[in-house]
C-alpha cells in the first residue's frame, strides 16, 4: 500500500508482559527494564548533552521519572521508546538551562543556488585526507565546535542520528516527528554543518 | 538534473532510497560537475567524522554506579509531582 507520508510508529500488537509487572511497581521488573536499556539511555543522554557528568545525571533523572510514572503505563506501550523519550526530555531540559549563546540561524538553501539550480559558488575539495586519522581527529574537533552553533532541535537530530546512530524510525519515536520530517531536517543540518566546516577550513563552499 | 536537485537528494542517495533511474541521473550529473563531486565527498566526510564523536561505551564509573542509581530511583517518593519529562507511556 503506497503512501506519500510514512506512517507513524505503531506500538507493538502484543503487550509486553513486563508492563503489567511494572504497573504493580515490581522492583525486579523495573531492574530488568533498566538494565536492558541502560546503554541506550546513556547514549541518548550523552549524545544530546555531550557532557559525561550531565549524561550521568540525566540517566538518574530518567530512572527516577520512570519509576514515578510506571503506574500510568498503557498496555500497548513500547517500553524502550517510552524510556527513551523520558531520557531525551531530561537531556533537553539540561541543554536549555545551560545554553551558552544563541544558536545561529540555518542558512536558506536558496542562497547557495542560482535560479537555474546551479551552484552559485564553487564547492572545493577539502585539504584533508578522509583516511588520515590525524586529519579526521582535527575535523572531529571542528565539528564538535560547530554543532554548538546549531539550533537545539537540529543539534539533537544530528546527535541522535549521526553520533548515536539511531535509526530514523527510532528518532521518530523519540521526538514525535514523522520519519520524513526527521530525514528532511537531518539532511538540512548535515548540509549546514558541511557548509560551516568548509568555511572553517578556509575554503569557499 | 542540476546541483540543487543533487544537493537535495544526497541523503536519499546515500540511504539507498533512490531508484535506478534517479541514481543514474545523479551520478551522471556528478560525473560532469566538480562542485557536486566535491559536495558528495565532503558531505560523506562530515557524516563519517560525526560518527567518531560517539562515546563508544558507557563510562565504567556510571556502569559501576548503575545499581545504586536504580535503587535511588525506586527509593524516590512516588507521590511527588511527576517531572515534565514524564509521559504516560503512549507510543
Amino acid at each position: 500500500m503506497a503512501s506519500a507520508e510514512p506512517v507513524r510508529y505503531e506500538p507493538p500488537v502484543t503487550p509486553d508482559p513486563l508492563v503489567a509487572r511494572l504497573r504493580e511497581r515490581d522492583r525486579e521488573a523495573f531492574t530488568t527494564l533498566c538494565v536492558q536499556h541502560r546503554d541506550r539511555l546513556y547514549g541518548i543522554a550523552w549524545s544530546v548533552t555531550r557532557d559525561r557528568e550531565e549524561a550521568r545525571d540525566v540517566l538518574q533523572e530518567t530512572l527516577t521519572s520512570a519509576w514515578r510514572s510506571i503506574h500510568d503505563l498503557r498496555d500497548d506501550v513500547a517500553l524502550g521508546a517510552w524510556l527513551g523519550r523520558i531520557a531525551l526530555n531530561h537531556a533537553r531540559m539540561r541543554l536549555r538551562t545551560r545554553r551558552r549563546k544563541p544558536a545561529e540561524p540555518m542558512e536558506d538553501i536558496d542562497q547557495w543556488f542560482e535560479a537555474d539550480g546551479h551552484r552559485r559558488d564553487d564547492v572545493s575539495a577539502w585539504p584533508v585526507r578522509a583516511d588520515d586519522a590525524l586529519d579526521r581527529a582535527r575535523l572531529a574537533k571542528r565539528i564538535e565546535a560547530l554543532v554548538e552553533r546549531l539550533p537545539d532541535d537540529a543539534r539533537e537530530l544530528w546527535a541522535l542520528a549521526d553520533v548515536q546512530h539511531l535509526s530514523m524510525q527510532e528518532i521518530s519515536e523519540l521526538t514525535g516527528l514523522h520519519v520524513a520530517n526527521v530525514k528532511t531536517r537531518l539532511h538540512r543540518t548535515r548540509l549546514q554543518l558541511r557548509e560551516w566546516l568548509a568555511a572553517d577550513l578556509g575554503r569557499s563552499a | 538534473m542540476n546541483c540543487r536537485e543533487l544537493t537535495e537528494r544526497v541523503m536519499a542517495l546515500r540511504a539507498g532510497e533512490l531508484n535506478l533511474r534517479a541514481r543514474l541521473a545523479l551520478q551522471l550529473h556528478a560525473a560532469f560537475c566538480d562542485c557536486c563531486r566535491n559536495l558528495l565527498s565532503t558531505y560523506d566526510t562530515t557524516v563519517a567524522v560525526s560518527a567518531e564523536l560517539a562515546d563508544r561505551e558507557i563510562p565504567e564509573a556510571v556502569s559501576l554506579e548503575f545499581e545504586a542509581m536504580m535503587a535511588a530511583a525506586m527509593a524516590a517518593p512516588v507521590d511527588a509531582t511527576v517531572a515534565d519529562a514524564d509521559d504516560s507511556g503512549g507510543a
